[in-house]
């Protein structure tokens, strides 16, 4: 069985790099793609083979916001149908309130304890790889 | 006879007919009512308590329809008056009041005989009728009808004469003694 | 004639009332028997000549009947004896003359047929008309005229005894009229004489004798109580008058009264202080004089026929000109006085100089002014800094939360993967780094609780404190499944506040007990809530370390800490966000304690 693929887009690089560490640690098995802006996100999943298992997407981004990449791939037929975890610093009502609206399956706050983000990863891999996943029927 | 008898009839018609009421006429018809007022008749003179008070007219007529209408719808104490007729006195009825014309003259003193005690008011316009036994004698004194009353024929008819008639009659024949 | 009658003295009106009154009487009662005479005599005249027309009616129905003119003339002829009979005649049913009877010397012979029967009465004779019958019918008619001298005479004769009788009772009703008169008029003419010299002498000491008790003697009794009051009256008046003109006179307003035209009738001395003019000088002048510009204003004309109408005008703050020429700001206080028949006789003003006080006023606006301009100036700032910060603790959480997570995840991983690497000293300072940055991102985040405290929208509801209570403790409970501590939490009444500030607020306190309380042999919290005073009192007690009272107040201050972090960690933020959110619900908080005997802050709040 082939490895699924994990969108991630942020731009922090510090982030990007423990995220996947996280993930790693935690013993998701999965490949990772890495965007850094909301236009390399968007340009991947119109591009990919395969779309991703779900996407790992950061609010505070250069150019386009996380809000916009959010409203753009619900707003796309084609990829509208992929869970978007919304993973971001901010702790504002207003934003995660907004997120939801916007079609966001998940708002996990990045812990800046690596144990904790270690037993978070650990929760969205086996949620989000095993636990949710569509049916072949309903891929079909 | 008879003829005769018939034709003095037919003559007397005529002649009652033709002659034209005179004023004269006029006032006694009016007198001969008039003393109807004055005078009472015993009350077996008359049958029933209204019967007329009949006024006779014996010989020819002089009155006409004067006398007729000078009664007419009149009543004296309740009594309707009627007017006789009679050619003669062969049909001559008893009579309150009987009227003797002039053509009767001759017979006069049969008339009277006949009607004595009779209570029958005998009147006529001939002179000397008082004094021959008449009760009331029409006569004209300075143009006017006057009248004699004889107290001597009233009483021997049975009558009273009212003494106010008797004020006015121009002479009284006293009554005999 | 009324009028000459009621110019007449009241001796005078009374005699001719009195005498007038008899003769009135006398003829009346005179014209009546003379009526009742006349009308008694024309009865007996009527029934006379009906006996005597019947008689000769009678006589001379015969003769009527049978034409008979001579017996109908005796009949006639027999009125000679008669002397009052004048004429008569007999009518033919006809209506032909039929006899006639004229006494010799009489004035009209024959007299004309009357058209029906009965009586017809003239001046001078009487007539009578009669229907002549005879067994019922009637045959004509007959009339006998009668002359009326007899009556004439009696008549005059009743008159001319009426008129002496008239004349003799009028001059006796005069005569004692004359004399009764005076025991009316006299006491009435003592009250004239009396009321005249009152009137001239206005001396209202004087009396009228009194008199018998009739309705006279009641109206001198009357007169003389009505004169005892009007002198009582008068001197009340005088009184009251004199305190009226003292009152205006010491009055420490300007006391003005106008006449119609506007002009000044009164001016006590406080107006002259005011306007400067005396009131010698004052009186009979137009108002304009002290009018600004002595002249009408549109607003001073406007106030004045208000006040001639009763529409208002009463009170009114003016600028007005003093003798002087100082222009000064009066108040006014005018009303109009209202005489008989519901008219405005002159309007009265009172006024004082305001000038002083307006102005302590208008500085005191201006300052008001400046001073709320400058509050409002503030607020901009003070809403623009708001924004400023709420900005601030938007980076601070996402920015300031970065770089610590790149420490700690990166120490962390340092730790993980190159273990093998390091000294044991050197795992320690990375262990180290990591629990720095793990702390410091707590500060941050309630640091972010604080001001989120201060800056969200409040939305009060009922909230059951005692559920959030046992809410909170579980998740305490739950983070530290090892701990073992006693927790008691009272029902309570529900109270009025926002749900997640009031979480925040028991998040807060129970924490701090729940920390404090981690080296005490039993632990025990209590949440619990009384009555005090008639307001709900929430308490947050336990039995840990406690604190030095003296230090109580300090406690609700950021960043202060009676502990040291080896004792008890913390970020000595979390009271001072309890003691926020109590302010924020308007309500109070309060701490109690002493060391090494546990801590109790107690907190009111608004309730439903």
């Amino acid at each position: 069985m082939r490895e699924k693929t994990i969108l991630l887009v942020e731009d922090n690089p510090d982030d990007a790099h423990l995220t996947l560490e996280a993930f790693k640690a935690a013993g998701v098995r999965a490949r990772f793609a890495v965007s850094t802006d909301g236009c390399a996100a968007l340009k991947y999943l119109r591009d990919a083979e395969e779309l991703p298992a779900f996407i790992l997407l950061d609010l505070n981004l250069p150019m386009l916001s996380g809000h916009e990449i959010l409203e753009r791939i619900r707003a796309d037929p084609g990829t509208k149908a992929v869970p978007v975890i919304i993973l971001t610093s901010s702790i504002e009502a207003a934003d995660l309130v907004r997120c939801y609206a916007l079609g966001a399956n998940s708002f996990v706050r990045k812990p800046v304890d690596f144990e904790q983000f270690l037993d978070t990863a650990r929760l969205l891999g086996r949620y989000w790889l095993e636990v949710n996943v569509a049916s072949p029927a309903g891929r079909a | 006879m008879a003829p005769r008898f018939l034709v003095m009839v037919i003559l007397a018609l005529p002649a009652a007919a033709a002659a034209p009421p005179t004023a004269a006429a006029e006032v006694k018809a009016v007198f001969l009512y008039n003393f109807t007022k004055f005078v009472d008749w015993p009350p077996e003179s008359f049958p029933a308590p209204r019967s007329p008070i009949v006024i006779g007219v014996l010989g020819s007529d002089p009155f006409g329809a004067v006398l007729d209408q000078a009664v007419a719808g009149e009543t004296v104490n309740g009594r309707p008056l009627e007017i006789r007729r009679f050619a003669n006195l062969a049909d001559l009825e008893p009579c309150h009041i009987l009227f003797i014309s002039a053509s009767q003259e001759k017979h006069v003193p049969v008339i009277l005989r006949r009607l004595d005690r009779t209570g029958t008011l005998t009147v006529a316009d001939m002179a000397g009728f008082a004094a021959r036994g008449g009760a009331i004698e029409f006569r004209i004194e300075d143009g006017r009808m006057r009248f004699e009353i004889s107290r001597e024929a009233v009483d021997r008819a049975g009558l009273r004469v009212s003494s106010r008639l008797l004020n006015l009659a121009s002479t009284v024949r006293p009554r005999s003694p | 004639m009324r009028r000459r009658f009621a110019g007449l003295k009241l001796g005078t009106k009374l005699l001719l009332v009195i005498t007038g009154t008899s003769v009135l009487a006398l003829s009346l009662a005179c014209a009546g028997f003379i009526v009742y005479e006349i009308a008694a005599f024309r009865a007996r005249a009527g029934r006379d000549m009906d006996l005597r027309a019947a008689m000769l009616a009678a006589g001379g129905a015969p003769a009527l009947a049978f034409s008979d003119e001579k017996d109908a003339m005796k009949t006639l002829a027999l009125l000679r004896a008669d002397p009052h009979a004048a004429s008569a005649q007999f009518y033919a049913g006809d209506g032909s003359l039929f006899a006639s009877f004229v006494r010799e010397g009489a004035r009209e012979v024959p007299p004309p047929r009357p058209a029906s029967d009965g009586h017809v009465f003239s001046w001078e004779r009487q007539t009578t008309a009669s229907g002549v019958y005879l067994a019922g019918r009637r045959i004509g008619t007959v009339v006998l005229t009668r002359d009326l001298g007899e009556m004439r005479r009696s008549l005059a004769a009743v008159l001319s005894i009426s008129f002496v009788l008239l004349l003799g009772s009028s001059l006796a009703a005069l005569a004692i009229a004359a004399r009764l008169q005076r025991v009316i008029s006299e006491p009435i003419l003592d009250l004239t004489r009396a009321a005249e010299a009152i009137a001239e002498r206005g001396d209202y000491s004087s009396r009228v004798a009194a008199r018998g008790g009739d309705e006279l003697g009641v109206l001198v009794a009357a007169f003389n109580e009505m004169l005892a009051q009007i002198q009582r009256r008068e001197a009340a008046l005088r009184d009251s008058r004199q305190r009226l003109a003292l009152l205006v006179e010491s009055a420490p307003l300007g006391v003005i009264v106008w006449d119609l035209d506007f002009r000044v009738l009164e001016w006590n001395p406080a107006a002259e202080r005011i306007f400067g003019y005396p009131p010698g000088e004052a009186r009979g002048k137009e108002g304009t004089f002290i009018l600004s510009g002595r002249v009408w204003t549109a607003q001073a004309r406007a106030v004045w026929e208000d006040l001639l109408a009763r529409r208002g005008g009463a009170r009114f703050t003016n600028e007005n000109v003093a003798k002087d020429g100082r222009s000064i700001i009066c108040e006014w206080y005018n009303t109009p006085l209202v005489g008989a028949g519901n008219k405005v006789i002159a309007v009265a003003s009172m006024v004082d100089d305001v000038t002083e006080r307006k102005r302590a006023q208008d500085e005191l606006r201006s300052l008001t002014d400046q001073l709320e301009r400058r509050v409002a100036e503030r607020t901009a700032e003070l809403l623009a800094l708001n924004k400023e910060l709420e900005t601030f603790c938007y980076s601070v959480s996402h920015d300031l939360r970065a770089p610590l997570r790149a420490i700690n995840g990166f120490s962390s991983l340092l730790l993980a993967n190159y273990s093998g690497r390091l000294e044991p000293e050197g795992k320690a300072y990375l262990a180290r780094t990591a629990a720095a940055a793990r702390r410091m991102s707590e500060i941050i985040d309630d640091l972010l609780d604080l001001s989120r405290v201060t800056r969200t929208a409040m939305k009060p509801v009922p909230v059951d404190l005692g559920a959030l209570a046992r809410d909170v403790a579980a998740q305490l409970q739950a983070r530290e499944p090892e701990r073992r501590v006693e927790v008691v939490i009272d029902e309570c009444a529900p109270v009025l506040g926002d749900p997640n500030l009031l979480r925040l607020l028991l998040e807060n306190l129970l924490s701090n007990a729940w920390k404090f309380t981690s080296r005490t042999a039993a632990p025990r919290v209590e949440v619990r809530a009384r009555r005090e005073a008639g307001r709900a009192v929430y308490s947050v007690r336990d039995n840990g370390a406690g604190f030095d009272p003296a230090y109580a107040d300090k406690l609700f201050k950021p960043f202060t800490r009676l502990h040291t972090e080896a004792e008890f960690a913390g970020t000595g933020v979390g009271l001072a966000t309890a003691a926020r959110i109590i302010e924020r619900h308007g309500g109070r908080i309060w701490a109690e304690g002493a060391v090494g005997r546990g801590a109790a802050f107690h907190f009111i709040l608004p309730e439903p």
